[in-house]
């Protein structure tokens, strides 16, 4: 018999959760239908048939609840509901909290592949935050950075490009353009150098900076005894850093303590007038000692000569502008004030055609100085962008790799929450708050993985600080962009990760899922193709390793042209170096430990002279060292032909040289000895020729070289070849002959396979961070495919019980299960194979003498990936081929 | 039959008329629109709801419950000032298009030939 009341009360329970429909709103609803049933039964119908029509007039409820649901915000406010609607809102996070905690205990291998990936991904973003900061941040200490410029000078070429842009000034330039530029506040002079500083016992060779006094006011810098305005007075003054007053004094007060500095023979009381606060790292202008420029004039009669002198230059020239003064403006005034000073640039140059003069100067902006490396370097190496785009592109990959994980991952097991999707659809939850509760979910790993992220990076940062060269730490509260872009990124990430599964788990029907255990799961084209990406981008890292390791070993191992293993390179120090050569020479004849001694100007790694010249119209130039006689034979080198220097023969000394044979190549001579150098000096002999070698970096292409033995040039380095067996002796032989004949004077010695490995020490130091990254990418993919290969295996159970009881063997079932991850890693392998190549070959483009990429290194990279995959998945395969099809097949 | 589209558009001007004579509640609202039209305007109740409710919150009701001798209150609307503006915005809309329609379909020599 039909009850319409119980009709009626079922009817309100089914509509009693909906939160869109709110209580008023049933019970409008209610009356609805007793007015309509009332009118139909008056009518004649039975109770039973009213109220079903008036049910079915209704509507269907999703479409009722749609409805009632576009309105429901405007409807909280109007009706006095927003704390209830809090509360609820609360609970339900509440729910969803607990939800995801519960989660992350019960498939706790997935949380820690997760939770791992994304703290390394983003402890690498942090660094590469940090790194890209500190390297924009150059000079910004000095208040009046923006006023500050460097003065540069343009070589332009013929045809209007610029062969190169040097900051070296002549010594009277600086003060005149503070004279004649009215913009100009004051130009300031600097000359670094190096002396020896001695106190008491301490006693060192330091790096000494000469600038004019105004360099304390100019730039921003932290004294802490003295006073910017009076802390250098001229020319007597002295400033020491910090760490340096430490160092000579300990814990005293510097100030007005005296510290001896050799400029040349012998050591110059200077009293301290100054200390100045340690220079932190980012600034293109570090010194420890600072003494005025004026003090050059003085101490140095070569420099006191350049006074008036425009045509050598060794000074940097930084210029103070008035404040609101245009530099661009400013520069107007450069092309006359060359023209000025260099009459003769252009009327020199007969065949120059193009439009702009010879040389030009600019005004560098002070902030530009760290980060423009087309300008050679000056007081401090500028630094490559491209390394921060280097490691921008790392700590993405990383981060991506990471997030390909999280989203696979989620994915993979989203079977496994199809019935919690199912059940909270039922009970009334909306796409939008099923996105959210997922959302969220990812939101709580992120910060989880942030959480570990901080820690890592505070483990980290030493070695990355070394690795890169950089002082860098991380302050969490130091300036407000730290912590928003952790937010941020924390916020990203989850975004990126946290998306695409929430839509999928979102999308599911209540239906499909609760009426049957359906195949559920992303598209399974996405997954692969995120995988691949995985793969691909693992496999570039290894086999670019791989490349940038050869590369850096050809470096450190090529045959240069002669002897570097064993051979220990001595500066004279401004000591003579024809004095001290022959003392060597004469007391450590015939000692067993050192097999000959010999020297030059300045060491291949420790600089070089280029000079050029005219000849009939056209250019020449090659760079010239002089040398010790004996120097080819002690150095190994190879004469193609001709002979080596004879000390018996005096006209060696001034009218013969050696050259290389890219010098005979720029003559065009087929030999080239016995030919003469026409337009160079005293047009010297050629007597003999070595083979070409590499004296600069591999990075460059020989140049044309000459060797001369003219005895106005002074020896700056000693070479000794040492017996390897017998270093420490050697050394010790050295260093006592060195006591004898240059006491006051501390001992220092380099070894040359050392000075010159340090020309590549960028790439070397770039090399090792793709390193580390790449094992952490591979670290990242690797623990993804576990994570998806143990649940490929449990969504197969059944399948693997079944083919085990027809009688498949458990290695058959491996190789079944491993023959998907087998066609991946060689897909990666060949997309890998172009992308690396392309990279690779930019990179390896910047080195003059390189290694060919080899077939080798992407066998490599394919049997490392394979293996390390095959090596994950195997547990999960072999355990799953292995286990009783009795326990997997009852597993429902 | 009125096709749907035709029928949602006429909703808002057809509750505000109903009203507008005197406070009412949804099933009398729906009762007498389907009266007025033969039957061919009807609304399920989750179509009239939900407008009844927004255009309460716009302003243009306003409702108060009365007891009822048995069972739940009802709800009545009616016609606040706000709304009785509107309706006559609705109306010189709808008077346009339908003045417009009859001119075309009205006994007037075509100007073109067919």
């Amino acid at each position: 018999m039909f009850n319409l009341e119980a009709a009626i009360g079922a009817w309100r329970k089914s509509l009693e959760y909906k939160r869109a429909i709110m209580r008023d709103d049933l019970v409008e609803l209610e009356r609805h239908i007793r007015d309509e049933v009332e009118a139909s039964v008056e009518r004649g119908m039975s109770e039973e048939d009213a109220f079903r029509t008036s049910i079915k007039k209704m509507g269907l409820l999703p479409s009722m609840d749609d409805e009632y649901r576009k309105i429901y915000w405007s409807k909280v406010g109007k009706r006095g509901r927003i704390g209830e609607e809090i509360s609820w809102r609360l609970s339900m996070l509440k729910n969803y909290f607990t939800i995801a905690i519960r989660l992350l205990i019960k498939q706790r291998t997935y949380a820690v592949i997760n939770i791992f990936g994304l703290a390394i991904g983003i402890a690498f973003c942090l660094m590469l935050l940090l790194y890209v900061q500190d390297e924009l941040s150059f000079d910004s200490q000095h208040t009046n950075a923006d006023r500050i410029a460097r003065v540069v000078l343009h070589h332009n070429q013929n045809d209007g490009g610029i062969r190169s842009i040097t900051p070296w000034m002549p010594y009277p330039l600086g003060k005149t353009m503070e004279s004649e530029f009215a913009a100009v506040e004051s130009a300031i002079r600097v000359f670094p150098r190096q002396y020896v500083v001695r106190s008491g016992e301490v006693a060192a060779q330091e790096r000494v900076m000469h600038a004019d006094p105004e360099i304390l006011t100019a730039f921003t810098y932290e004294l802490l005894e003295g006073s910017v305005e009076s802390a250098l007075p001229s020319p007597e003054g002295l400033v020491i850093s910090q760490r340096m007053a430490e160092k000579y004094f300990g814990s005293e007060s510097a100030l007005g303590k005296t510290l001896d500095i050799r400029f040349s023979e012998d050591f110059v009381p200077i009293t301290v007038t100054g200390v100045i606060e340690d220079i932190p790292s980012d600034n293109s202008i570090e010194f420890d000692f600072l003494l005025p420029f004026e003090r050059l004039k003085s101490e140095f009669s070569w420099i006191a000569n350049q006074q008036n002198h425009w045509n050598s230059s060794s000074y940097f020239v930084y210029l103070l502008f008035h404040q609101g003064t245009d530099m661009k403006e400013a520069e107007s005034l450069l092309p006359a004030f060359r023209s000025k000073y260099y009459p003769d640039d252009i009327s020199s140059r007969e065949d120059w055609t193009a439009s702009i003069p010879p040389k030009t100067y600019s005004f560098q902006p002070l902030r530009d100085i760290h980060l423009d490396h087309t300008v050679q370097a000056g007081l401090r190496a500028p630094s490559n962008p491209k390394y921060s785009w280097i490691l921008g592109a790392i700590a993405l990959t990383i981060l991506l790799l990471a997030c390909i994980n999280f989203t696979t991952l989620a994915i993979g097991r989203s079977a496994s929450r199809a019935r919690e999707v199912g059940l909270r659809k039922v009970v009334g939850a909306a796409r939008a708050q099923l996105i959210g509760q997922f959302g969220g979910e990812a939101v709580l790993m992120s910060v989880l993985g942030l959480g570990i992220g901080l820690a890592l990076i505070f483990a980290l940062l030493p070695t990355f600080n070394q690795l890169a060269d950089k002082d860098l730490s991380l302050n969490l509260l130091e300036t407000w962009a730290i912590p928003a872009t952790l937010v941020s990124l924390t916020l990203i990430v989850a975004l990126f990760s946290g998306f695409y599964p929430s839509l999928v788990l979102s999308r599911y029907r209540p239906t499909d899922m609760l009426r049957k255990q359906s195949r559920v799961g992303g598209s399974h084209f996405l997954t692969k193709s995120l995988v691949l990406l995985q793969f691909t981008l693992s496999v570039g890292l290894i086999s670019g390793t791989a490349i940038m390791a050869n590369q850096m070993d050809f470096l450190q191992n090529s045959d240069v042209g002669y002897d570097r293993d064993h051979v220990v390179l001595v500066p004279t120090q401004r000591v003579d170096g024809d004095m001290l050569l022959a003392r060597f020479k004469s007391e450590l004849n015939g000692v067993s430990e050192i097999e000959g001694i010999t020297g030059m100007t300045n060491a291949f790694s420790h600089g070089w002279s280029n000079n050029g010249w005219d000849y009939e119209g056209k250019n020449y130039a090659a760079y010239v060292y002089r040398i010790e006689s004996n120097f080819v034979d002690v150095m190994g080198m190879e004469l193609k032909s001709g002979r080596s220097f004879d000390p018996a023969r005096p006209a060696d000394s001034t009218k013969s040289v050696i050259i290389n044979e890219a010098f005979a190549r720029q003559y065009g001579w087929t030999d080239g000895t016995g030919e003469l150098v026409k337009g160079f000096g005293d047009e010297p002999e050629v007597i003999g020729v070595v083979r070409d070698f590499n004296f600069l970096s591999l990075h460059d292409e020989i140049e044309p070289m000459m060797f001369i033995l003219d005895p106005d040039w002074s020896i700056g380095d000693l070479l000794f070849q040492i017996d390897g067996e017998q270093i420490p002796e050697a050394l010790d032989a050295l260093r006592a002959t060195w006591a004898v004949h240059a006491p006051n004077i501390p001992f220092m010695y380099s070894f040359l396979d050392d000075d010159l490995a340090e020309q590549y020490q960028s790439e070397e130091r770039w090399s090792k961070i793709v390193q580390y990254a790449a094992f952490f990418a591979i670290l990242i993919a690797c623990l993804g495919l576990f994570g998806l290969a143990s649940l490929s295996v449990a969504s197969r159970t059944k399948e693997i019980g079944i083919r085990r009881v027809l009688g498949a063997s458990a290695s058959s079932i491996s190789a079944m299960l491993s023959k998907d991850l087998v066609k991946m890693v060689v897909l990666a392998i060949i997309f890998a194979i172009p992308l690396t190549i392309i990279s690779m070959e930019k990179w390896l483009a910047s080195f003059a003498f390189r290694i060919e990429i080899g077939y080798a290194v992407f066998i490599l990279a394919a049997v490392l990936s394979l293996g390390v995959a095959l090596l994950t998945v195997s547990f999960q395969t072999i355990r799953a081929a292995l286990s009783n099809p009795v326990d997997t097949l009852r597993s429902e | 039959m009125i096709p749907r589209s035709l029928v949602a558009a006429s909703i808002k001007p057809f509750v505000l008329s109903v009203v507008k004579s005197g406070p009412s509640y949804g099933y009398e609202i729906i009762q007498r629109v389907e009266d007025l039209t033969l039957g061919n305007v009807s609304w399920t109740t989750s179509t009239l709801y939900p407008v009844l409710h927004k255009l309460e919150n716009e302003g243009l009701l306003e409702s108060f419950w009365q007891d009822v001798e048995k069972g739940p209150a009802r709800k009545y609307y009616q016609l606040t000032a706000k709304g009785l503006k509107r309706l006559e915005v609705e109306k010189a809309q709808w008077m346009r298009v339908h003045e417009a329609l009859l001119s075309l379909w009205g006994p007037q020599p075509s100007l073109s030939p067919l």
